[in-house]
């Protein structure tokens, strides 16, 4: 890539100037900031795009009363039982059953607080969805 | 109570990087004494690779790298400088912070492995669940930590409560606190020869390994995979696969084309200290792959977009795939024949 043809193409970077290696006239390696690159930004409005879906369809589960708060929780902050079970040390089977309204509804408040602490928010963020 | 001596301000010279583990090598090998560039960590710690492996799945699509295992640059560079390192992994946060506390009270600046999730100075586009970022903590004010993120343009202060959240991120490749800083540096390093051997490492992970996921057999794989996407499932998750290709070869921390461009850089660095004016030719020539790598994205982002212009399909990219391997190979054979 050349010097002249690194693209500015700002996206969701927020300003965020990234350090690319391109080749000067001379032919010489140099550097240069980007402020993005519009391939990139397509790439990552897809995969944003995706998981706002997945968000949209956990919270629809969590009002039709199918799934627990704990559901939304966990696709909002990205993971799956495997991760929610190393951050808060649960076992993925009561995982599985704190995930049903009857399961969540039973929790004791240190397991409640055992999961607001694992995605690093307070315990009524926890019990509630927008 | 006592306010008055919470501030650790160590002398660390931040230079931003492309990545963040050859940034974070570069910088703490520096300001120990070695004239180390970030190119030159990348290459002599052998970081460029190439694997895709579909049945390993991360945040739900196929793993697909355009480097070696992480902390791998930190630890190979170090040791073909004859450099000890010093590194440590934590059970308990509370005596991981003390022992932080602990050096930047001894006046030594440490690297650290983080989660880049819980890092509340990033933006929250680029907050994924990815376990093996790097960054320098170089001083301590109240209760904030100053921080060198080789990603960014400048230093950075970060709350300890985040910083104790990322240091104890979960998932693949935790890093339990990982907290590392170069021993002792030798009296005399030989820089020639860990060029060498770095470059002689990079090209037999990425044509000798007999395994049909790594190195340039990887890219062919890839390849193949591309080409049957489209096949096998829905339209839009064959897109969400491709997007996911440009995000791990291009998003923040390869320098672009995944570490390509990064690499050439380092050949035509390491072409003097060598004595090998051939190098600088074969910057030209990655360079040149890294092109294609780009064009790559390129049309991969305009499917995505649903804008393609003639010539743009699956099949026009798997062929652009199969080029940069043939390329690559032959790029890595002689390569090896320079140096060896």
């Amino acid at each position: 890539m050349k010097k002249e043809d690194v693209p500015q193409d700002a996206g969701k970077l927020g300003g965020l100037m990234e350090l690319a290696y391109v080749v000067s006239a001379s032919g010489a390696y140099t550097t240069a900031q980007s402020s993005g690159w519009s391939a990139k930004n397509v790439a990552n409005d897809l995969v944003w795009e995706e998981l706002g879906r997945h968000q949209e369809a956990a919270l629809r589960e969590v009002k039709e009363g199918r799934k627990s708060p704990l559901a939304y929780h966990m696709v909002r902050f990205q993971m799956n039982e495997a991760m929610v079970a190393d951050y808060t040390g649960f076992s993925r089977r009561k995982i599985r059953r704190h995930l049903t309204p009857d399961g969540f509804r039973a929790l004791e408040p240190d397991d409640l607080r055992r999961y607001a602490d694992g995605f690093n928010i307070k315990v009524d963020e926890l019990c509630t969805t927008p | 109570m006592h306010d008055t001596v919470n501030e650790i301000v160590l002398p660390f010279e931040h230079r931003q990087s492309a990545h963040c583990e050859s940034g974070v090598t570069a910088n703490l090998f520096r300001q120990a004494g070695v004239p180390l560039t970030e190119p030159l960590a990348f290459g002599i710690g052998s970081g460029l690779f190439f694997f895709h492996m579909p049945f390993i799945k991360m945040g739900g699509y196929p793993l697909t790298a355009f480097r070696y295992l992480p902390g791998h640059v930190f630890r190979r560079a170090a040791k073909l400088l004859g450099i000890p390192v010093c590194a440590k992994q934590y059970r308990d946060p509370d005596l991981a912070m003390a022992d932080l506390d602990r050096f930047l009270a001894a006046g030594r600046p440490v690297g650290l492995q983080v989660g880049v999730y819980w890092l509340p100075y990033f933006p929250p586009a680029l907050r994924f669940h990815f376990n093996a970022h790097n960054l320098v903590v170089y001083g301590k004010r109240g209760d904030d930590y100053l921080i060198s993120d080789p990603t960014l343009e400048a230093p950075v202060v970060c709350p300890s409560a985040a910083l104790r959240k990322a240091r104890f991120a979960k998932g693949i490749m935790a890093p339990r606190g990982c907290l590392y800083y170069p021993g002792n540096i030798p009296a005399a390093i030989d820089m020639p020869l860990a060029i060498r051997r770095g470059i002689l490492k990079t090209c037999s992970r990425m044509v000798d390994i007999p395994m049909p996921f790594l190195g340039v057999r990887g890219i062919r794989y890839l390849a193949a995979s591309v080409r049957k996407w489209p096949k096998k499932m829905t339209e839009r998750e064959a897109l969400l696969q491709l997007a996911q290709l440009i995000r791990m070869q291009e998003e923040i921390g390869t320098g672009g084309a995944g570490f390509r461009f990064l690499f050439g850089a380092f050949l035509q660095e390491a072409a003097p200290l060598l004595g090998v004016p051939a190098l600088a030719g074969m910057s030209v020539e990655i360079t040149a792959i890294g092109d294609v790598w780009r064009e790559v994205a390129l049309r991969s982002a305009r499917l995505c977009k649903q804008r393609p212009v003639a010539g743009d399909d699956y099949e026009s990219i798997a062929g652009l795939l199969l080029q940069c391997a043939d390329r690559e190979e032959q790029f890595f054979k002689n390569l090896k024949g320079l140096c060896a």
